[in-house]
């Protein structure tokens, strides 16, 4: 499945989903879906009566993985946090058809995207005429942990880079939502401590934190990480947002002096390692995937040694009365009256009888048998059959001129006549232009076989520096390649 | 080896080599359709490309994850087909770059029923086919070569995935002997990263005859078609390393055994896709 396979289906939404009959996807300005990766989703963003959703397509995931994730949605589904979007895990919701035209299903997440703005909104109530450094800082640091577990295929449900806009490291850029409130450079420690909160009851808030945890690890090798040790040591480090915990319920009973007094404490924390053990221990998942190759050595020389094993197609060189230069890795001989070709280690090419051959040139040449002349390809077979007059292989223009039965016409390089009718001569090419004769006039046409130049003039030469002579009508005078009068 | 994650401070390169001789002319059957080997070329480049930028989308634009560089060689010509000059370019940029798209339509029958839909699918054009004059293969592998080294051999690629280099042929080279392309597959081969050497896929557009038959990474041990351009182009390319063997094995749906080849004989441009997803896990942690 490539991407595009994907973006077809959300493109012609009709028929592909199971559930959603009426979503459909937002579009930019180009008519392209509004979507981005990760390396196990994608997600498009969607309108499913007239509210916006974001519809992540699971794309990389396993099975057991996936159970995971639908647990994981389902629980949150129950939970209903409020600072925790609302999803619905649908199980082989889209059809998409991939490259051979075969259908497959995909089980999608669909996220209310109005509702992962709670974070926003909570600072909007809490937190204005703030310092902007701390917020940026906690935000940065939440965009940090999000963008790691989408790139690690895990949906966070309630983290996701999209609902927090990153401000630039030189500060050009703020926040999606909240720039017009974020003015104030007053630093407050109380304020600073606010952010904090907010920020890790963001994230203590989320679907069953350890559950992240364990999604994580069933992701590595046991034989390759220490599951236990690493388990402990990350619910070790959840442990630490344990006051976030207690200041969300705090807050939710009213009791604002126990959650000040938490605050308090959680003030005193340096924040600027949010879970350095969650990234670590994502970062050795992804490794632990990995193993160790050998390189590749040098096989091709063992293949050379086999190549010529048959004797009895070989050619001997020293019977050759000419012997050309290689071609296309061929070789052009002739022994006795008859040509032929073969490699440098003397293979013959599959030719009998050949009493003319040429070079090859871009994988044509031509030859002549008892039968007449003919064009082959490398492998020595007939392109054209060996049943011409006469024939000239044009390698640069990639066509052929073929005299039958006197006339001549232009082929292409797979026998197809190109010339919409045939000629008395054909000259050769030059400048791009092929001076050619029919009823004694000549005239120029290109390698298309189109007519350039009219077939009028009594005599032409061919072109040297965008000029020909021509006689016309008696009399004699140059002309330019659009067949203009130049004097 | 062949791990390292494709981050956009630890980007990824692929070099993209389009045969545009007058060979790339011949009629082949491609995709269920009949088009030039030309015009094939240029639908695998668009393909890849476009997948290349789509994976880099991330939900405030497109990161630059990768670096890439599409050659086309014909004639005495080796040039750039996406930028003025031979050099990389961030993959972002191709984004923002206008180019022509074209839609097609198609129908789909909806499993389970006798419904048929109609879907549009579109697809933008940064490569347009071309087919003139000879195969200067071996030129271009050189100026792959060059730019190859300058890519891996700079500090901040030092640790990324090893370069991709692609050739999409019908393997007639017109500037070299088969030993020649091999000594400088070899070269291109060598030139590593800290995390392995870098991959030389080719992908052999067959003959129109052949054209029906698909080989896709062969095992060492495998029957190629009978053509000794597909020998040569196989002798050019990468030993898959390890990391591939599930995801091939699973794309030939047949018992095979590794390793794998680096080479495709009228490979789709699919599959060659799938397989690059090996060593894409970004770990972005430069935001």
């Amino acid at each position: 499945m490539t991407t595009a396979n994907f973006i077809e289906s959300i493109i012609n939404p009709v028929g592909r989903f199971k559930t959603l009959d009426t979503i459909y996807p937002t579009l930019d300005a180009g008519g392209s879906p509004l979507f981005y990766t990760t390396s196990k989703t994608i997600v498009f963003e969607t309108r499913l009566n007239e509210r916006r959703y974001s519809l992540s397509i699971l794309t990389g995931y396993s099975d057991s993985e996936q159970e995971l994730i639908r647990k994981n949605c389902l629980a949150q589904q129950i939970r209903n946090i409020p600072s925790l979007a609302k999803v619905r895990y649908l199980p082989k919701e889209l059809l998409v058809f991939d490259s051979d035209n075969k259908p497959c299903y995909f089980d999608v997440i669909l996220q209310d995207i109005t509702d992962t703005s709670e974070l926003h909104v909570y600072m909007r109530k809490n937190l204005f005429l703030t310092d902007r450094r701390p917020i940026r800082n906690a935000l940065t640091a939440i965009t940090r942990l999000a963008s790691s577990l989408h790139d690690n295929g895990i949906i966070h449900g309630a983290i996701s880079s999209r609902t927090i806009r990153l401000s630039e490291t030189d500060g050009s850029s703020a926040f999606l939502y909240d720039t017009p409130l974020i003015l104030n450079k007053n630093h407050e420690k109380d304020t600073a401590s606010l952010i904090r909160m907010a920020v890790m009851l963001y994230l203590a808030g989320c679907q069953p934190k350890l559950s992240i945890m364990m999604q994580g690890i069933d992701l590595c090798k046991p034989e390759t990480f220490s599951f236990y040790e690493k388990y402990i040591l990350a619910a070790a480090e959840f442990h630490g947002v344990r006051p976030l915990e207690n200041i969300l319920h705090a807050l939710h009973e009213n009791c604002h002096a126990n959650a000040l007094t938490e605050i308090e404490i959680l003030s005193n924390t340096p924040f600027e390692s949010t879970f350095p053990l969650l990234e670590k221990l994502l970062v050795e998942c992804c490794d632990a995937e990995h193993m160790e190759i050998e390189p590749c050595g040098t096989y091709y020389e063992s293949n050379l040694k086999d190549i010529n094993t048959d004797n009895s197609i070989r050619v001997d060189w020293d019977k050759c009365s000419f012997v050309g230069k290689t071609s296309h890795n061929l070789i052009r001989f002739k022994q006795g009256e008859l040509w032929g070709f073969a490699d440098k280690h003397g293979n013959k090419l599959p030719l009998n009888n050949l009493i003319d051959a040429d070079d090859f040139y871009e994988g044509r040449a031509v030859v002549a048998t008892t039968e007449g002349y003919g064009l082959i390809d490398s492998q020595g077979k007939y392109i054209i059959k060996p049943s011409f007059e006469d024939m000239t292989w044009w390698g640069k223009e990639n066509v052929v001129t073929a005299q039958v039965y006197g006339s001549w016409n232009m082929l292409d390089r797979c026998g197809n006549v190109i010339s919409k009718s045939s000629f008395d001569w054909m000259g050769c090419f030059s400048e791009g232009l092929m001076l050619v004769r029919r009823h004694n006039k000549y005239g120029f046409i290109d390698k298309n076989a189109n007519t350039i130049i009219p077939i009028i003039y009594d005599y032409a030469s061919d072109f040297d520096g965008g000029k020909s002579s021509v006689i016309y009508k008696g009399s004699e005078y140059l002309i330019d390649k659009n067949g203009t009068r130049l004097d | 080896m062949y791990t390292a994650p494709i981050t956009r401070k630890q980007k990824a390169a692929i070099i993209l080599l389009i045969d545009q001789s007058g060979s790339m002319q011949e009629i082949i059957n491609f995709q269920r359709s009949r088009m030039s080997k030309a015009e094939a070329a240029s639908y695998f480049a668009n393909l890849l490309i476009e997948e290349l930028i789509n994976r880099s989308r991330r939900n405030d634009g497109v990161y630059d994850y990768f670096d890439i560089m599409v050659l086309g060689y014909h004639g005495e010509v080796v040039e750039s087909l996406i930028s003025d000059k031979i050099e990389f370019q961030p993959i972002s940029r191709l984004y923002f770059k206008v180019v022509a798209s074209k839609t097609h339509y198609i129908e789909r029958k909806i499993p389970n029923t006798d419904n048929y839909v109609s879907a549009a699918v579109s697809y933008k054009c940064w490569v347009t086919p071309k087919a003139e004059d000879s195969t200067p293969m071996f030129t271009a592998l050189m100026q792959c070569e060059k730019a190859a080294k300058r890519w891996s051999s700079r500090p901040e690629h030092r640790n990324s995935f090893p370069l991709l280099v692609i050739n999409i042929t019908d393997g007639e080279a017109s500037d070299s002997d088969n030993m020649m392309l091999l000594n400088i597959s070899e070269r291109i081969k060598s030139i590593s990263t800290a995390d392995g050497n870098t991959l030389f896929f080719n992908i052999h557009l067959a003959t129109s005859e052949d054209s029906e038959q698909i080989v896709k990474f062969p095992s060492l041990s495998e029957k190629l078609p009978e053509n000794r351009l597909t020998q040569l182009l196989y002798d050019m390319s990468s030993t898959l390393p390890d990391c591939y063997n599930d995801i091939i094995s699973e794309i030939k749906g047949n018992l095979c055994t590794p390793p794998f080849k680096a080479m495709c004989y009228n490979c789709s441009g699919e599959d060659l896709i799938k397989i690059l997803s090996i060593g894409s896990v970004s770990l972005d942690k430069t935001i």
